[in-house]
């Protein structure tokens, strides 16, 4: 059985993914960017990502579309410059609406976690159970913080659902993402 | 059908679309062939689970299999006939992908949303103090406990009647055991608290 990720990771390979997407280099290659989302699909398959298949299928349809006989795997070099530019370019516009498509449905899930952590944190700090990080390492301070507020009958309920519905790792980053988003801290 | 069986048969079904491709990339000789098996195991589970959008495979499949034998009724040699059936074959990949895809997506919220209230009822037996300690039982033993609880303390009991009339027993078995992992790899007090020692077993 395939050992998905969670909510929040998956969707930070997918944010990684669109901005290493978004920054094509000039001496980018058809072929270059080809293998680049080649790999970038495996990875977004093994963290459960199932939109990587539309990168697929989108590699395919380009490839297609742009030479069919796949003269330009065989005799890449003799492609027109200008061809190979737009073919990139077309593969890049496609295969970012492919992942945003998948950012968006992965937002919604993660939102819906924030607005449970966004809950518990207004109501730790309504009960003066927050303190400032100070010198304290983040992920020591986010520990304390969350171990705070699963002692205090106001937030008990939401910490402890979250720390049920996500792995530690994806919960002391939800809690992370939300202080920072919410109270810029 | 099991929901996380079906759901997994998919995931796996989309994952080997890519070697699938990979063979158009490399100018394999056998792609349509290929093409063609794929699309059948994706036609069979989604046959399996008695879903209409089968029938939409299937057509795409046959579109694919008269375009080779088009090709070879007008006596298209080396890269003409390569290219015509690798339109068919891809077009029809396309189809196949879409639907599998939105199935799996479907299917994925649905778990989604039963785990969601196991994780709601399992959270009210651990803050009222009712979930049973693992200590001196075995993962499958704890696992059915668990679910004795759900069922017997009042505040979870009409979550429980809920989950065991909506999901098959082992689907939702196998998300309380997703559940139930958390709950021994939380550091919260809390839920350390609740859960006692780990077994030996």
């Amino acid at each position: 059985m395939t050992q998905q990720q969670g909510p929040l990771s998956r969707l930070v390979a997918v944010e990684q993914a669109i901005g290493a997407a978004k920054q094509p280099s000039i001496s980018d290659t058809l072929n270059h960017r080809e293998q680049w989302l080649r790999s970038t699909s495996k990875h977004l398959y093994d963290m459960g990502v199932m939109e990587a298949s539309m990168v697929v299928t989108t590699l395919a349809e380009v490839q297609l579309s742009m030479g069919g006989d796949l003269s330009y795997l065989e005799d890449g070099r003799n492609w027109p410059y200008q061809q190979r530019v737009a073919a990139a370019w077309t593969l890049q516009t496609q295969v970012l609406e492919c992942l945003t498509i998948a950012s968006n449905r992965l937002s919604m899930r993660v939102e819906h976690f924030e607005k449970i952590a966004e809950s518990a944190i207004r109501a730790g700090a309504e009960a003066k159970l927050l303190a400032s990080p100070g010198t304290l390492p983040r992920q020591v301070w986010l520990q304390a913080m969350a171990d705070r507020m699963s002692r205090h009958q106001n937030c008990v309920q939401q910490v402890t659902s979250l720390a049920l519905a996500l792995s530690e790792p994806e919960l002391m980053s939800l809690f992370d993402r939300t202080f920072k988003r919410v109270f810029e801290i | 059908m099991i929901r996380i069986m079906q759901a997994e048969k998919l995931r796996e079904c989309l994952a080997n679309l890519n070697n699938v491709v990979i063979r158009y990339e490399m100018g394999r000789l056998d792609f349509s062939k290929l093409a063609l098996d794929w699309l059948s195991k994706a036609e069979t589970q989604l046959r399996e689970e008695r879903r209409p959008e089968a029938t939409e495979i299937l057509t795409a499949r046959t579109n694919v299999i008269s375009s080779i034998d088009r090709s070879k009724e007008e006596g298209k040699h080396g890269t003409a006939r390569r290219r015509a059936e690798a339109i068919a074959a891809i077009d029809a990949i396309c189809v196949a992908e879409t639907l599998l895809r939105k199935r799996l997506l479907t299917l994925e919220d649905e778990i989604d949303a039963y785990e969601d209230k196991l994780v709601e009822a399992v959270t009210g037996l651990t803050v009222l103090g009712h979930l049973p300690s693992m200590a001196g039982v075995g993962r499958n033993f704890w696992a059915q406990q668990v679910w004795s609880a759900l069922e017997t303390q009042e505040a979870t009991r009409p979550t429980a009647i809920w989950l065991s009339t909506a999901l098959a027993v082992p689907d939702r078995m196998f998300l309380l055991d997703r559940v139930l992992q958390r709950v021994r790899s939380s550091q919260l007090p809390i839920i350390v608290a609740a859960r006692g020692p780990e077994s030996a077993n």
